[in-house]
């Protein structure tokens, strides 16, 4: 599960974090596709934070749908901040939705063309950890990634 | 403070009475001497005593009139008892003199038949006991039959043409006077009727420290019907002092601008226990103009919009709502199309297996829609699937169960999965296969489980899958990732029996 970077340039190991088993399956293609692997996937919030707070080192970067079965995500947010873990969010909700403080972060959407899952998330893995861990003492994270 | 100072005046302190009164000063003589007639009421209007000189100009006795009700005792005609009866009331109820400057009282002569008219201007005053609440009054008469014009001719003779002239024009215009105040208070009270019952907020706050002075009901309303008349904003509404709405209010003392805030939120202590509670407003803060360009107060009128914007926000929630599931809706087809795909096979079979599965879904949604979204039975949703294979060749057994919807939404892709096999590789596709799909509930933990046993047989003989599926892996997810319960396919050469335990509890759409 944690043996991404075989290819050594570009592979990253990519926490997927949503409650579609469809989209998981998705996910997990386009990830085998892009070179990426995947950890995960965890579809509820309790299992994902468990790990992440357990294997938050090999994370490199996690996408994060934000309502999982009802119950919002947000938690496993401050927590990756916490843990300078780069992470988007890919959620059906437009920013209404999204609580105030996290409206500014990235959101990849729910309909995922490869091109720019691509992009994000291999800006969001060359981010500096300590500079998202030091985002949060700010009053509102702004787009770190 | 007051109360007490008109209390002491009155001098109905038994301490203070006693210290002014030497023991040859007695007010029940004083009072019974007094020169002008006096009556003492109780606030029912009874009578408790008249003077001597009361008593002379009414022709009554003391013993006949002490304990009787005023409009009882004496007589007055018609719209000078309803005259009369006003000013008392004003006195007892509002606390302050009240002048009566013409009131005619008919006084029983000899001919009972026709009572002779007399005229009164009467002066009310109340009088406080030791609390500061009205408990007496004092009526005192002054007798103007002589002045008045409709006397003139009866008792002509008596009195001197030249005084008479002069004083009926005074006692005219005292007339005109009483008029114009009746219209005047009835004028009052009629547009303080209505800006009492306007369903608009209004409120008028007067002098350098804004007291309120008056508040109609729809403004009590919205505070809360707290005590506030009389008090400096700051004072009766603490809570909008550090909302800025103080300073928002000096700023219109100062300028003489009024402010317009549309949308206004205001955290109100309204409930009873004080717990504050959000209300909207659309709100205009009028100045109201002073002697020369300074503002004497501020006119405040609003209307409460909080069930306008709370609506607002419900939409908005809907709306929110609906566009997650939508885009969620469509993540998921594209998440069939792509691992549909991915599966491999020409492109008719994809378009196949594609539309099945998209069939699947939307099934599942018609069987939520019917139920409102409130979730669907557990047979229905199995019938849904099997219903293209001969009802011959399978069988449901167990309880009638209700599932929450999103429960539903993941079993029907399971069932639909889990068909498609047993059509494509199992026992609904020999000739002499069967499927029993049986379920049972079990409390445990205070929730209920959910057991079900997917078992073909008579099939033909099948292995293990060498890599996971579409279905296999979807199954997976769906019952151990997203409904965290307990799953075990068993791959026997009489065919695929799958098990899986969920809990139901905590599931929701």
């Amino acid at each position: 599960m944690t043996d991404g970077q075989t290819d050594g340039k570009t592979g990253l190991r990519v926490l997927i974090v949503e409650d579609e088993p469809l989209v998981t399956m998705l996910l997990e293609g386009m990830m085998e596709d892009l070179g990426h692997s995947v950890l995960g996937p965890f579809l509820r919030l309790e299992p994902a934070l468990e790990f992440i707070q357990a294997n938050h080192r090999e994370i490199d970067v996690a996408i994060l749908d934000v309502n999982l079965g009802g119950i919002r995500s947000f938690a496993a947010a401050d927590l990756l901040l916490e843990l300078g873990v780069p992470f988007v969010f890919a959620s059906g909700y437009d920013e209404a939705g999204i609580d105030e403080r996290w409206r500014m972060w990235p959101n990849i959407g729910k309909l995922f063309y490869e091109d720019e899952l691509k992009a994000i998330l291999e800006k969001a893995a060359a981010e500096d950890r300590r500079s998202i861990a030091r985002s949060r003492q700010g009053s509102a994270p702004t787009a770190a990634v | 403070m007051s109360t007490e100072n008109i209390y002491r005046a009155g001098g109905t302190d038994a301490g203070t009475a006693a210290s002014l009164s030497a023991p040859s000063v007695d007010f029940h003589t004083i009072f019974d001497y007094l020169p002008t007639p006096h009556l003492l009421l109780d606030t029912a209007f009874d009578i408790i005593a008249a003077n001597q000189a009361y008593l002379d100009l009414t022709a009554q006795r003391q013993a006949d009139i002490s304990g009787v009700n005023l409009f009882a005792a004496l007589s007055f005609e018609g719209e000078d008892v309803k005259r009369l009866e006003d000013s008392l009331r004003r006195v007892r109820d509002h606390g302050q003199v009240d002048l009566l400057p013409l009131l005619c009282y008919r006084r029983r002569g000899q001919d009972k038949a026709s009572p002779e008219r007399y005229y009164w201007s009467c002066t009310h005053t109340p009088i406080r006991d030791a609390s500061g609440r009205v408990a007496f009054i004092l009526q005192q008469v002054q007798d103007v039959t002589g002045l008045h014009p409709a006397k003139n001719a009866a008792i002509g003779s008596k009195a001197g043409p030249e005084p008479l002239a002069l004083s009926s024009a005074v006692l005219h215009r005292a007339e005109t006077v009483q008029a114009v105040n009746r219209t005047l208070l009835a004028e009052y009270s009629h547009l303080r009727r209505l800006i009492m019952q306007a369903p608009g907020l209004m409120c008028v706050l007067s002098g350098p420290d804004l007291v309120i002075e008056l508040a109609n009901n729809a403004y009590l309303d919205a505070i809360g019907h707290r005590d506030v008349i009389g008090l400096p904003i700051r004072e009766a509404l603490p809570e909008i002092v550090r909302q800025g709405h103080l300073q928002l209010l000096d700023t219109v003392m100062a300028t003489g601008q009024p402010f317009v805030g549309q949308g206004m939120r205001l955290t109100l202590n309204r409930k009873p226990n004080g717990e504050p509670e959000d209300r909207y407003f659309d709100l205009v803060y009028q100045p109201i103009a002073g002697i020369g360009s300074s503002t004497s107060g501020i006119f405040v009128a609003g209307v409460d919009i909080t069930d306008r914007i709370l609506a607002q926000n419900q939409q908005r929630l809907l709306m929110d709502e609906l566009n997650h599931r939508v885009k969620n809706t469509l993540a998921t087809v594209q998440a069939i199309a792509v691992q549909t795909l991915r599966s491999g096979g020409p492109p008719e079979q994809f378009v196949k297996t594609f539309k099945a599965r998209l069939m699947a879904m939307s099934r599942t949604h018609n069987a939520l829609t019917r139920g409102q979204w409130q979730g669907a039975d557990l047979a229905d949703i199995l019938r849904e699937e099997l219903h293209p294979y001969s009802s011959s060749r399978w069988q449901l057994r167990g309880p009638d169960l209700h599932l929450p919807s999103r429960v539903v939404l993941a079993l029907g892709l399971v069932f639909h999965e889990l068909a498609v096999n047993a059509a494509k590789y199992g026992s609904l596709s020999a000739a002499e296969g069967a499927l029993t799909v049986e379920w049972n509930t079990q409390e445990k933990d205070g929730a209920t489980m959910l057991e079900l046993e997917w078992h073909e047989s008579g099939g033909a003989p099948i292995e293990p899958p060498t890599r996971k599926g579409f279905g296999s892996q979807l199954i997976e997810r769906s019952i151990v990732g997203e409904l965290n319960g307990q799953l075990a396919m068993d791959y026997r050469p009489t065919g695929l029996v799958c098990r899986f335990t969920i809990s139901l509890r905590g599931q929701t759409t």
